[in-house]
């Protein structure tokens, strides 16, 4: 089984995390995305240092074969 | 007669950690092992792992971990599925006491092998998850499943509610949690909420093995200027406060089995580190027997 709106979100946020040059960049980018209510809600609660933190990792992913 | 629960060491290829461990083998102390099957996933297994895993198989003392699965992704890849052929295969190697995996989610479609993110709690999260734990059990040759507690989350409210969350997840396989103390200590000190509250939270009553580990402090630029992040980095000393939280939790844990320490193969480069890091593990193997639950 899939969820779109679940899966929907996690590529918006792993794409802002890629993309964006800081947290506030990146909460931008999500806020312009047009998400489910919860996804945005979850979104504007983030702390920065969360969001700088999980930018790091997602920069380590790799592209999958 | 009355037991404890093991105590044991994760083990990795990397040498300075093989070598830093030698001498808790040597001493007869490590009573379990837990083991990344990913890592066997491309073959290329050192024929000393094997006949580790073996010999501790064969005591009913083997554990198994995943960290490529990615039970929270909203799409089920093909990327999942060959994951699961593969685990099936490395499980039905040897006899596992049981099998877990990271809560979170490791992967999108077009990239992989992450350390994993946090998901918000809402059902259709809940339903996911609930899918891939049924899809691992079934590949898990009769061996429980179970989910890890992340160290990362976005706010305060993902860190009270993680327990819940964790517990929803894991009801319909009946499955087990996987402790892991420093995670959770991450929480407490990054979101200001006192560890022992994030303890009492999580559902203890499900707690069959628990992971012990150091991790590192990061500086975080913020709006309101630099400010201190703690991480899951597996590559330092166990804190103190990582010690006290052990005795907290492990009386509030009837079925717990097993405590891991964990750390990461290079991070023991340093003279004096192999040294810390067998203390650490002597002062958690302490920590259990005086304060672990018995097992009649």
């Amino acid at each position: 089984m899939d969820d779109p709106e679940l899966a929907e979100f996690q590529a918006a946020l792993i794409e802002a995390l890629r993309r964006a040059s800081s947290p506030e960049a990146a909460l931008s980018l999500l806020e312009r995305t047009p998400l489910a209510e919860w996804a945005q809600q979850w979104i504007a609660q983030s702390d920065p240092r969360s969001l700088e933190t999980a930018m790091l990792l997602v920069r380590r992913w790799t592209q999958d074969e | 007669m009355k037991t404890h629960p093991k105590v044991g060491l994760s083990i990795l290829p990397e040498g300075d950690l093989r070598v830093a461990q030698l001498p808790l083998f040597a001493d007869g102390l490590v009573e379990a092992i837990e083991w990344t099957i990913d890592a066997e996933f491309e073959g290329g297994v050192p024929d000393w792992v094997d006949a580790l895993l073996d010999h501790y198989a064969a005591a009913g003392a083997l554990y198994a971990h995943g960290v490529e699965f990615s039970p929270l992704s909203g799409v089920f890849e093909a990327r999942q599925s060959r994951w699961l052929e593969r685990a099936q295969g490395a499980l039905g190697k040897r006899p596992y006491r049981h099998v877990s995996e990271h809560f979170g989610f490791t992967t999108v479609p077009g990239l992989a092998r992450g350390t994993p993110l946090p998901v918000p709690f809402v059902a259709g999260a809940v339903a996911i998850g609930r899918d891939r734990l049924r899809l691992l059990q079934e590949v898990a040759s009769g061996a429980p499943v179970g989910l890890e507690n992340l160290a990362l989350a976005m706010n305060r409210d993902d860190v009270l509610v993680h327990g819940e969350f964790l517990d929803q997840l894991l009801e319909p396989t009946d499955g087990f949690l996987l402790l892991d103390l420093h995670n959770l200590y991450c929480q407490a000190q990054n979101f200001d909420v006192p560890a022992d509250e994030l303890v009492r939270a999580m559902p203890l009553h499900r707690v069959q093995e628990i992971h012990v580990s150091g991790g590192s402090w990061s500086t975080v630029n913020t709006p309101a200027g630099p400010r201190p992040f703690r991480r899951d980095s597996h590559d330092g000393a166990i804190p103190s406060d990582v010690f006290a939280i052990l005795a907290f939790a492990l009386p509030r844990c009837p079925r717990l089995e097993v405590v891991f320490v964990e750390r990461l193969g290079h991070t023991l480069q340093q003279a004096g580190d192999a040294a810390r890091y067998r203390e650490d593990y002597q002062r958690v193997r302490a920590i259990v027997i005086a304060e672990g639950p018995s097992h009649g």
